[in-house]
């Protein structure tokens, strides 16, 4: 695949899908919701606008789930940004002390999952490669 | 250039428009400070304390008030994390109550020695807290949740009513003799003169 179609693929080809949905991606759409959510409301009370982006971005996340998106990218992206966050929350003083803890926790769940999504499905794709790849063969003896 | 991308940057330009018209909405509004005071003569050396706090504009002159209101929570260091304004000059005896704006999440008020502490950061709107300066000096204090951000402030508490901290005698010692009066009724007259130039 060139670079062409790949970042076709992952923009203006994106669709939406349900295909491969597991509870697992379940828990980080639910999980980058909460902070998504949590980060547009600091915005919103407090005009600090790496809150709006930081929103912006775990609701972009939580969205690109359940399309054809690269997943791959998606959580290994997903975690930098991610710790990111937990690291500029300690940086600054550690604002918004028990709604920072409880939020950190969440993004901390969430890079936990980003990695296990990522391992996972990476070993389930080779498994599938492999099927396809190399089918048994017939006849042979077990 | 050709067409297209003229086009383009057409649509960027628009873009960026775009953006600098919301941020401004945004950032506009909210958070002027009420009696903002006329800047004094000469401006109190804080020593670097307030050199990451962007909303410090000046020593806000505010001497001859009994009491003095300050917000917490006003709009500073790329948010609402100010102390409005976030300097002040007083005369000693001055009472100064900070008033929490609501907005910035949790603040408090703690005096960099001690001198004062609101206490736990609290974030609801209205919440006040005072302290009544008799000592002349030089009084840093921060928001301790927002502090690394820069929310930080100082109250100034100068007996000399003519003018900044190294203007003339007197300014440290506290005397009151009688020419201090008529200086600062002279003083005055040269505020309202400003004011109404
Ligand atoms: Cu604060």
């Amino acid at each position: 695949m060139n670079a062409v179609t790949y970042v076709r693929q992952n923009t203006i080809a994106l669709r939406p899908t349900l295909d491969s949905m597991t509870g697992a991606r379940l828990a980080a759409i639910a999980l980058a919701t909460i902070t998504g959510g949590v980060h547009l409301y600091l915005y919103w009370t407090q005009s600090f606008v790496p809150f709006l982006l930081a929103g912006i971005g775990f609701l972009t996340m939580a969205a690109l789930v359940p399309t054809t998106f690269d997943h791959r990218l998606l959580y290994l992206g997903g975690i930098p940004f991610t710790a990111m966050q937990v690291v500029a929350w300690i940086q600054l003083g550690m604002p918004d002390f028990q709604l920072g803890v409880a939020d950190k926790t969440v993004q901390l769940l969430l890079i936990c999952l980003l990695g296990y999504l990522y391992v996972s499905e990476r070993r389930n794709e080779a498994t599938a490669r492999v099927d396809v790849e190399t089918p048994e063969p017939k006849g042979a003896i077990r | 250039m050709s067409t297209h991308r003229r086009g383009v940057l057409k649509a960027l330009a628009l873009v960026a428009v775009l953006v600098t018209a919301i941020l401004a909405g945004c950032t506009s509004g909210t958070a002027d400070e009420g009696a903002a005071g006329l800047q004094l003569p000469n401006e109190p050396d804080y020593k670097g304390y307030l050199d990451n706090t962007d909303n410090y504009d000046y020593t806000h002159d505010m001497r001859g008030q009994e009491a003095v209101t300050i917000e917490v929570g006003s709009k500073g260091n790329m948010g609402d994390y100010g102390f409005g304004p976030a300097a002040v000059a007083v005369s000693p005896g001055t009472t100064v109550t900070w008033v929490w704006t609501g907005s910035g999440g949790t603040h408090n008020v703690v005096a960099d020695e001690g001198t004062f502490n609101s206490g736990p950061p609290v974030a609801e709107k209205g919440t006040t807290f005072e302290y009544t300066f008799d000592k002349p000096g030089v009084y840093r204090y921060a928001c301790e949740p927002h502090e690394a951000m820069g929310m930080k402030g100082a109250i100034f508490v100068t007996p000399d009513q003519s003018g900044g901290p190294s203007s003339g005698a007197g300014a440290e010692s506290g005397d009151s003799s009688g020419s201090e009066s008529i200086e600062y009724s002279v003083n005055r007259h040269l505020e309202l003169g400003h004011r109404l130039g």
